[in-house]
């Protein structure tokens, strides 16, 4: 058996992969079927395009000085087609013109489709958003230099949110063939040194086999929790001239297993979950799929336990009793707190109070025990603070949660006696009770202002709810400027019913995420629904136009409350303590002068939008209009003028 | 927000919301004023109806003047204080006739969009839950100060294991003849009925 040197896969395999596979592929690229199409996986190496497999055979002449034939940049295509990816987005940026070119033309502009996108920022954004949905990851190809600068904020809050994300950035590494101006200024020694504090890895291939390797690497690490980002430094001699050696082999990537917590941890917390008199299990986003949802269900069933769900997935149904997230109760009398992928486990058992004096409070009562069972553990970070305040819990597993939870639920059902199965009735009628407590004082809390102007966020969220829960509905954004009404009030149970927030709390990031969790569930046939703050819209509108552009059903409504309504409120709380007028918290913090047109932005950028409501009565009929719309294929935007929270 | 847009919600407040008096007395517009231009809206809404994540519920059942003024110097909670030098005891009175002159607009069970709001699966393991009533009462009315189950809500204390303090006739006293600042809902407010009803609740917390 030979082995290549240089990739060590096997060579004879490979060959006679090409040998048997070659025709049929020969006579699909005839009838046009694109190349990498026709290629299908053969044992345990893919098979490369015609292209290649004729430059495996017989090397193509490099062509005349105007002229490049088997250019870098197609093999990089098929590497990448390895991954999978669905979709690419990118703005424009001359560093990756040669591998631009590759996808669309080389490529068929298919798996993965290029998106047009009208600011990097937006592009990671809606690969962020994508990502939650579709359970995969999206590329984005960016800038050197400016455009990775552009697109910086939306990987931290992907990296913040542990959402990977797979970067391609153009370069261009030798200075002897840069031309003088702007290819200077948009290249860099280092460039991924601006955004490495929040990706995984990063590289900087220097040939296409270093290129194929640090790829498939790169693939691998962003799919181990926790997941990130990882980013490959295209260079563009690399990509533009022609390949000077045979086309190297592309393995097949197999996708990494879980790591899941040891057997002899999971016992020991099965046996304290079971011996609790009042255990809680909390989640942040431990549901990667609708598996990991169902499966959290089932857990908490076998105890009658209440969960906590902190919203950063869909990770437990709104609509279950046990879903006490709303109830301190259940934390404060807790003996045992099992945590799942919270990324802030210290907000679940403390506190620090806003006031002159930052003192820091408990919400458990002593001598309550705290089990982390998280892949947050497995991963390092230095820099950014992303990662909360410090909890010393009683036992800490470096695990994936989903992953880990078949077999925290087999142990469970070994350890319980029939005195414990016992006790769930009385179990489940407590947290019965409370439920139905809660629930009508949230429809009270609904009611108050119901009618007033500008709208209540409680009217503007339950109008929509009216009119989307008969159909196969995604709430695609963040709850956490809404009063969480939608999990209060909303019946939410499958797992793309909400995809979590922004993770880095940076704002620009919910325009964008919709916009991608849209097109991930446009194949679904889903309708996808997006309440966006003013603030938030208006970091990038432009997204609204890739939605267009694409015909990318999305139904969004503008929680316009002409401020940065957060930023307003520090403002004042500070000018209170100062004893100093708290009128002059407005400057700087609120947009009402000129008030915002949103559905003037939004018609420019080619979506269907309607005047400003402000009366409550006009939602509901507008609200039928734009889901008409949206029903159809296209974008739909509602500015809806609301009371600040 | 500059004074004119204040000026302009605060006449939406009044006007629009359709839970205040048609024509509202001279200190009510000026506390209608004051509640905008001092920023209490931004966490309690303009209307007072509070926010889970900000502030809570002011109206309608008000604070009594003496509990707001209280709650405004030294808050409980997290809420910035107020000093004499921003807002005069006179400023607090009017800011106290305008939520005061909230009245007591719709209930969920009037409003199609929130009465047809599940209960989810919980009421499948209650065939007749003898604390409903109560409950609903205590949404209504209690929440805004002890919070949702009794738990606190940072002006009034927790409810929870009142029973171990109160029984359920001591509970009633209480109810129908509250001390400062406890709001006295009853007889106005709450009927016999419902403070029996209330009372079972909270003794079951």
């Amino acid at each position: 058996m030979s082995i290549d040197p240089e990739s060590g896969v096997r060579r004879r395999a490979f060959l006679a992969g090409i040998a048997t596979a070659g025709a049929a592929a020969g006579a699909a690229a005839v009838r046009g079927t694109r190349p990498a199409e026709a290629a299908k996986a053969s044992g345990n190496v893919a098979l490369p395009s015609p292209r290649l497999m004729a430059a495996e055979t017989e090397m193509v002449p490099a062509g005349s000085s105007e002229h490049v034939k088997n250019a870098g940049s197609d093999y990089m295509v098929d590497v990448v087609k390895s991954l999978g990816l669905t979709y690419l987005a990118s703005m424009p940026g001359s560093t990756f013109r040669g591998i631009q070119e590759s996808f669309v033309n080389y490529g068929g502009n298919a798996k993965p489709e290029w998106l047009t996108v009208v600011h990097e920022e937006i592009s990671g954004a809606i690969a962020h958003g994508y990502a939650k949905i579709a359970g995969r990851p999206m590329g984005i190809v960016v800038h050197n230099t400016v455009g990775l600068q552009h697109v910086s904020m939306a990987l931290y809050n992907a990296w913040a949110d542990r959402v990977p994300i797979f970067i391609l950035i153009g370069n261009i590494a030798d200075a002897a063939s840069r031309r003088p101006g702007a290819e200077w200024n948009h290249t860099a020694n280092d460039v991924a040194e601006i955004v490495r504090g929040y990706i995984k890895y990063d590289d900087q291939p220097a040939s296409l086999v270093h290129f194929r390797e640090s790829v498939q690497r790169a693939f691998s690490l962003m799919m181990t929790p926790p997941m990130g980002s990882a980013m490959i430094v295209v260079d563009a001699d690399l990509a533009e001239a022609p390949m000077t050696a045979p086309a190297p082999p592309i393995p097949v990537l197999h996708p990494v297993r879980m790591a899941v917590a040891d057997a002899e941890s999971i016992a020991t917390v099965a046996s304290m979950l079971v011996n609790a008199t009042d255990p809680v299990l909390v989640s942040g986003r431990h549901a990667r799929t609708a598996n990991g949802m169902a499966n959290l269900v089932r857990l908490a069933e076998l105890l009658q336990a209440p969960v906590v769900d902190t919203l950063g997935r869909m990770n437990f149904p709104t609509d279950h009793y046990l879903n006490q997230s709303y109830d301190p109760a259940a934390v404060r009398a807790s003996d045992l707190i099992v945590n799942l992928e919270n990324d802030n486990l210290f907000q679940v058992v403390g506190d620090v109070v806003d006031h002159v004096e930052r003192a820091t409070r408990s919400k458990i009562k002593p001598g309550t025990k705290v089990v982390d069972i998280n892949s947050e553990l497995l991963a390092g970070s230095g820099n950014y603070q992303d990662r909360q305040r410090f909890y010393p819990s009683d036992i800490s597993i470096g695990a994936d949660a989903e992953a880990s939870l078949p077999s925290l639920i087999a142990a469970v059902e070994k350890a319980l006696t029939p005195s414990r199965i016992a006790q769930n009735d009385a179990r489940a009628a407590k947290y019965r009770a409370a439920f139905l407590t809660r629930r009508a004082t949230d429809k009270e809390a609904a009611a108050v202002g119901w009618d007033s102007s500008p709208i209540s966020v409680a009217r503007m969220c339950m109008e929509l709810w009216s009119q989307i829960k008969h159909d196969d509905w995604s709430l695609v954004s963040q709850s956490t400027f809404l009063g969480a009404w939608p999990q209060r009030l909303w019946d939410m149970n499958k797992f793309h019913h909400y995809i979590g927030h922004a993770g880095g709390a940076g704002v620009g990031y919910q325009m964008g995420a919709a916009v991608g969790a849209a097109l991930a569930n446009r194949e679904f046939g889903r309708l996808s629904v997006n309440i966006v703050g003013d603030g938030e819209l208006n970091c990038m509108p432009g997204a609204l136009w890739t939605a267009a552009h694409h015909k990318i059903p999305l139904l969004t409504i503008v929680h316009n409350n002409r401020a940065w309504h957060q930023e307003l409120m520090h403002v004042t709380r500070i000018a209170d303590r100062r004893d100093r007028n708290p009128a002059g918290a407005f400057i700087g913090t609120v947009m009402d002068d000129p008030a915002i047109d949103y559905a003037k932005i939004a018609q420019g950028y080619g979506v269907y939008a309607e005047e400003p409501i402000t009366d409550p009565t006009r939602l509901g009929p507008a609200l039928a209009r734009a889901i008409k719309i949206v029903k159809s294929g296209k974008p739909a935007l509602l500015d809806v003028v609301t009371q600040g929270r | 927000m500059r004074i004119t847009s204040i000026v302009a919600v605060c006449a939406l407040a009044l006007t629009l919301a359709g839970s205040v008096g048609a024509e509202p007395s001279r200190d009510v517009a000026a506390g209608s004023a004051l509640f905008m231009k001092n920023g209490c809206y931004e966490c309690h809404g303009t209307v007072g109806q509070g926010n889970r994540n900000a502030g809570v519920q002011l109206a309608p059942h008000t604070l009594p003047l003496a509990a707001l003024t209280q709650q405004l110097r030294k808050p409980r909670g997290e809420m910035p204080p107020y000093s004499t030098a921003l807002l005069s005891d006179a400023d607090v009175g009017k800011i106290h006739a305008y939520l005061s002159s909230i009245s007591d607009g719709k209930h969920a069970a009037q409003i199609a969009l929130l009465s047809d709001v599940t209960n989810g699966n919980a009421s499948a393991g209650i065939a007749n839950d003898p604390l409903a009533a109560g409950r609903i009462v205590y949404a209504q009315n209690c929440t805004g100060c002890h919070g949702a189950s009794g738990v606190g809500g940072g002006i009034g204390p927790a409810l929870v294991n009142e029973k171990a303090r109160k029984d359920l006739a001591a509970t009633i006293a209480v109810i129908k003849n509250p001390k400062m600042p406890m709001p006295a809902l009853f007889p106005k407010t709450l009927s016999e009925r419902d403070v029996a009803a209330v009372a079972a609740y909270v003794q079951s917390l």
